[in-house]
């Protein structure tokens, strides 16, 4: 009876094994690298309100004590807000051109311009203090991922 | 027979187990990554979730273009 049951888990281990490494479609795996994409750039949002606290009535402009005093002043959050609004405009792009892309369709146009907005981004947060060194990290998480997904079609 | 739907009913099954143990220490997450399925999705399903993460874009631009606006 035991040996049955030995045998039995090593039968399932096995065929779950094989189960998790089925290869995907090439578009099932730019769809997925494009949602990693789609939740970094989410967490570069999210983390930049939680740091400004922008006011509800005027948007453009921070009410967080700490704000200030990590670099992150209005200007600089106005400045972001239109940065992310680029990569937004990408981000929706991206999925309207994966949603007719098929396997061997060249990359989407926009992704070199969304690397390059990451990058301006980047660049923009790094003279953040404090707190503000999260933001850093976010971003490049998100130029990481857009990198994965470059690669990815680069394949 | 191993069916698709079998096969699936057990990869549930086992996703759910290594779930559990996942919960009982990190020496499992190992097992998890080696036994937890990809599952292929169809071209509807895959664009389905396009379209979600498109919304999502679309309506965080919408509230991001009102706090860039300049002073």
């Amino acid at each position: 009876m035991k040996k049955l049951t030995l045998a039995l888990i090593i039968l399932t281990a096995w065929t779950l094994a094989l189960a998790g490494c089925r290869s995907l479609p090439i578009k099932q795996k730019a769809s997925a690298t494009h949602q990693t994409v789609h939740a970094a750039l989410v967490a570069v949002d999210d983390l930049e309100r939680q740091l400004c606290q922008p006011a509800p009535a005027q948007p453009n402009r921070c009410t967080s004590p700490a704000a200030a005093s990590i670099g992150l002043t209005d200007a600089l959050h106005q400045d972001l807000s239109r940065k992310l609004v680029l990569a937004y405009r990408a981000d929706a792009k991206l999925s309207t051109t994966l949603i007719t892309w098929r396997a061997g369709d060249p990359a989407p146009s926009d992704l070199n311009a969304v690397l390059q907005d990451a990058r301006d981004t980047l660049a923009a947060v790094k003279p953040l203090t404090g707190s503000g060194a999260s933001l850093v990290d976010k971003v490049q998480l998100w130029l990481d991922r857009l990198i994965d997904l470059q690669l990815l079609f680069a394949h | 027979m191993l069916t698709p739907e079998k096969l699936n009913g057990y990869i549930q099954v086992a996703t759910i187990l290594l779930g559990v143990g996942e919960a009982l220490g990190p020496k499992f997450r190992a097992l998890i990554h080696l036994f937890h399925p990809d599952v292929t999705l169809t071209d509807e399903q895959i664009n389905a979730v396009e379209r979600l993460i498109q919304l999502d874009a679309e309506r965080r631009l919408l509230e991001r273009q009102a706090m860039g606006e300049t002073s």
